[in-house]
């Protein structure tokens, strides 16, 4: 009986100790990198609220902290040369993470910038006079999410688009995910950072986990991704198939590698 | 350590210690197990979770081509009369199902050799991915599931991007609006019965189109591809007369161009009607409530109202509470004076009397007697849950850190 009760007590936590080996290693998958960058107000009132962002932006960093490494949150005070020549500065630049979410407003058409808004009057982070060239330093940035309208239209012109953002992924940049028109700040789309981790760990396509996430049923939201290829065929593959999981065996295209840009979006235009 | 996601070394989950590992391992078996009984003896007894010119002008400018006749209308009637009644009668949304209730439902039915969902929308090869508060997904090589904690919402994804069905599928071309209602009618009467119960008192309504578009460039410019991939058909609920505004009640389902179904959206509860009647305020102090908190209807010189609807407002599953009253939705947008556009929507109680939701925040705010605009900082304060991001400090915290080998 001594016996019986001695090999329980070993048998217990030998057998939580196989359960927990097979659950850790189906579960332990590699981490990435991701920050934020936000803004909700603007200074002297210079551009209109975006009263739910603080919540977006929160949320999404809750829920992807779950499962990733979170290694900044910032507002957009003095924020522009974050996306530029300070990419690479360690614990805020874009270069810095894997994945950076941003949310503020964006703008583009008929311009040969898109543009980010910073909290400060009259400052606007631009892809082709500020020199964005993403995914070449530090880490190396992979995806960059931007809760901002316009930012990937082609509204003016298929050919201004890719001249808006032809530098920025000539650096190695995976992916740009975004809107081509609008998308809404309010009480139900507050929820749009933390579905579009919760997707991205699901293991959802990038490209499905933006558009599920950001999409929406009442309210008409413009989701659109854009990712790069050498050949046609090969950029809509990135673009379809490249998941959190396994960004890193996509080769990074940069400078003369790139030549295709594919996108998709959803809209009721 | 190959990563798969990065060549940056990913911070390892666990010390390398053998002990650490250890006692780590075995927390996590019994942290395991004890989320595992959890989950499994709760997933059937969760709660239910949480005339002016100038405006026509203006909404007419602002009007999108996928939005339905029906829904351009309840601006228009909006703007013309309020709410368009005296009262109505709040509704009370009933438990859902759960999230393993309906999961196992659409499993089996999309699994079903008859293939009432199409045979682009299959479940074979699904497995269990993430388990949260929030939901439940399953993700297979085509195919992808995602539901709600409460059971009244879902989506299911098809193999939406197979480029040999997108092939075959090309030549029929885009699905029109009206084609597309047709369908979506079908497939919900048919494929969605289970999911989409309409009470006697109750209507499904068209609300409009979508469309998913791929678009090709070559680097140069010379080449270039736009297509139709995928067709969306988009419905809503009208309750005794009065629609249901925000994201519950609403259903989509997505038509590859050869008119197979490959994507279903659903955010479904069953309603109750109570007995409890909400008054409503008279057309000029609700637009006046919508001015103080929003902007005005009439539109201002920065902003124009592109939607004005009003009727229950239930904003989803994720924040759908005991107590579904009226409101208005406000979609109001513009352009900075340097073109930048921004895009705004709030929810206005439209009651005399105001229920607190704790996730509506102008329903909060009314029913505890506050007034404030919501392009505010005030407001800002009070309509976050979570803190304000931070400045970052002056100084680069380590420099310009130099890539590494990938």
């Amino acid at each position: 009986m001594k016996k019986l009760k001695k090999y329980s007590s070993v048998a217990l936590p030998v057998i939580l100790l196989v359960a927990a080996t097979l659950f850790g290693a189906i579960d332990v998958q590699a981490q990435a990198h991701f920050g934020t960058l936000c803004q909700a107000d603007y200074q002297n009132n210079w551009r209109t609220a975006l009263p739910y962002s603080w919540d977006r932006c929160g949320w999404f960093n809750d829920e992807l902290n779950d499962t990733d490494i979170f290694d900044f949150y910032w507002n957009l005070h003095g924020a522009r040369t974050l996306y530029s020549s300070c990419d690479g500065c360690a614990g805020m630049g874009a270069d810095t993470v894997s994945l950076l979410y941003t949310n503020t407003h964006g703008g583009a058409i008929n311009d040969t910038n898109a543009r980010l808004v910073m909290w400060d009057q009259n400052v606007r982070a631009l892809t082709n006079t500020d020199n964005w060239r993403l995914g070449d330093e530090s880490i190396r940035l992979s995806i960059l999410a931007l809760y901002a309208c316009e930012t990937l239209t082609s509204d003016d012109s298929s050919s201004q688009m890719i001249n808006r953002w032809r530098n920025t992924f000539r650096g190695g940049l995976r992916m740009a995910l975004g809107s081509h028109d609008k998308l809404w700040d309010g009480p139900t789309t507050n929820e749009c950072g933390e579905d579009f981790a919760d997707n991205l760990q699901d293991g959802d396509s990038i490209k499905w986990a933006w558009f599920d996430g950001n999409g929406d049923w009442y309210h008409d939201q413009d989701v659109k991704v854009v990712a790069t290829g050498t050949n046609e065929s090969n950029c809509i593959s990135r673009k379809n198939d490249m998941k959190w999981q396994n960004f890193g065996s996509f080769t990074r295209l940069r400078d003369g590698d790139v030549g295709w840009f594919c996108s998709s979006r959803i809209d009721n235009n | 350590m190959s990563t798969g996601k990065n060549s940056i070394p990913a911070k390892p989950r666990f010390g390398r210690n053998r002990i650490t590992l250890l006692a780590v391992v075995l927390m996590l078996a019994t942290t395991a197990v004890l989320v595992l009984n959890s989950a499994a003896s709760n997933e059937n007894s969760e709660p239910v979770s949480r005339g002016a010119t100038r405006q026509d002008q203006d909404t007419a400018k602002m009007k999108r081509s996928g939005h339905s006749d029906y829904l351009a209308g309840l601006t228009s009637k909006a703007l013309r009369e309020g709410f368009g009644k005296d009262s109505v009668l709040v509704l009370e949304p009933l438990r859902g199902p759960g999230r393993a209730v309906t999961a196992r439902q659409l499993r089996a039915l999309v699994s079903r050799s008859d293939r009432p969902f199409g045979p682009r929308l299959t479940g074979r090869d699904l497995k269990p991915a993430r388990f949260d508060d929030r939901n439940t997904a399953f993700v297979g090589p085509s195919s992808r599931l995602k539901v709600s904690a409460d059971g009244t919402k879902f989506h299911l994804r098809g193999n939406i991007d197979d480029q040999r069905e997108i092939e075959r599928a090309r030549r029929a071309g885009k699905i029109e609006k009206d084609e597309l209602e047709k369908l979506g009618r079908g497939f919900i009467d048919n494929a969605l019965r289970e999911f989409v119960r309409v009470g006697s008192e109750e209507s499904i309504v068209y609300l409009g189109s979508k469309y998913l578009r791929d678009e090709a460039i070559s680097a140069d410019g010379k080449q270039h591809k736009d297509e139709v991939i995928a067709n969306i058909a988009i419905f809503g609920r009208e309750v005794r007369g009065v629609p249901v505004v925000g994201n519950g009640s609403k259903i989509a389902v997505w038509f590859a161009n050869d008119r197979q179904p490959v994507g279903v959206d659903v955010d479904w509860p069953v309603y109750k009607v109570t007995q409890t009647r909400q008054n409503i305020l008279p057309r000029e102090r609700l637009l006046e409530r919508a001015r103080a908190t929003t902007v005005a209807p009439g539109g201002s010189d920065r902003a124009a109202i592109s939607r004005f609807e009003c009727g229950y407002v239930d904003l989803g599953a994720t924040k759908r509470r005991s107590g579904i009253q009226s409101g208005c939705a406000v979609h109001y947008s513009g352009r900075h004076d340097d073109g930048t556009p921004w895009a705004r929507v709030e929810y206005v109680p439209a009651g005399e009397q105001v229920m607190p939701d704790p996730k509506w925040p102008l329903a909060r705010m009314v029913a505890a007697g506050k007034s404030m605009n919501t392009d505010t900082a005030e407001f800002i304060s009070f309509a976050s849950t979570r803190k304000a991001a931070q400045t970052r400090p002056r100084l680069p915290l380590g420099g310009i850190v130099r890539p590494k080998p990938e």
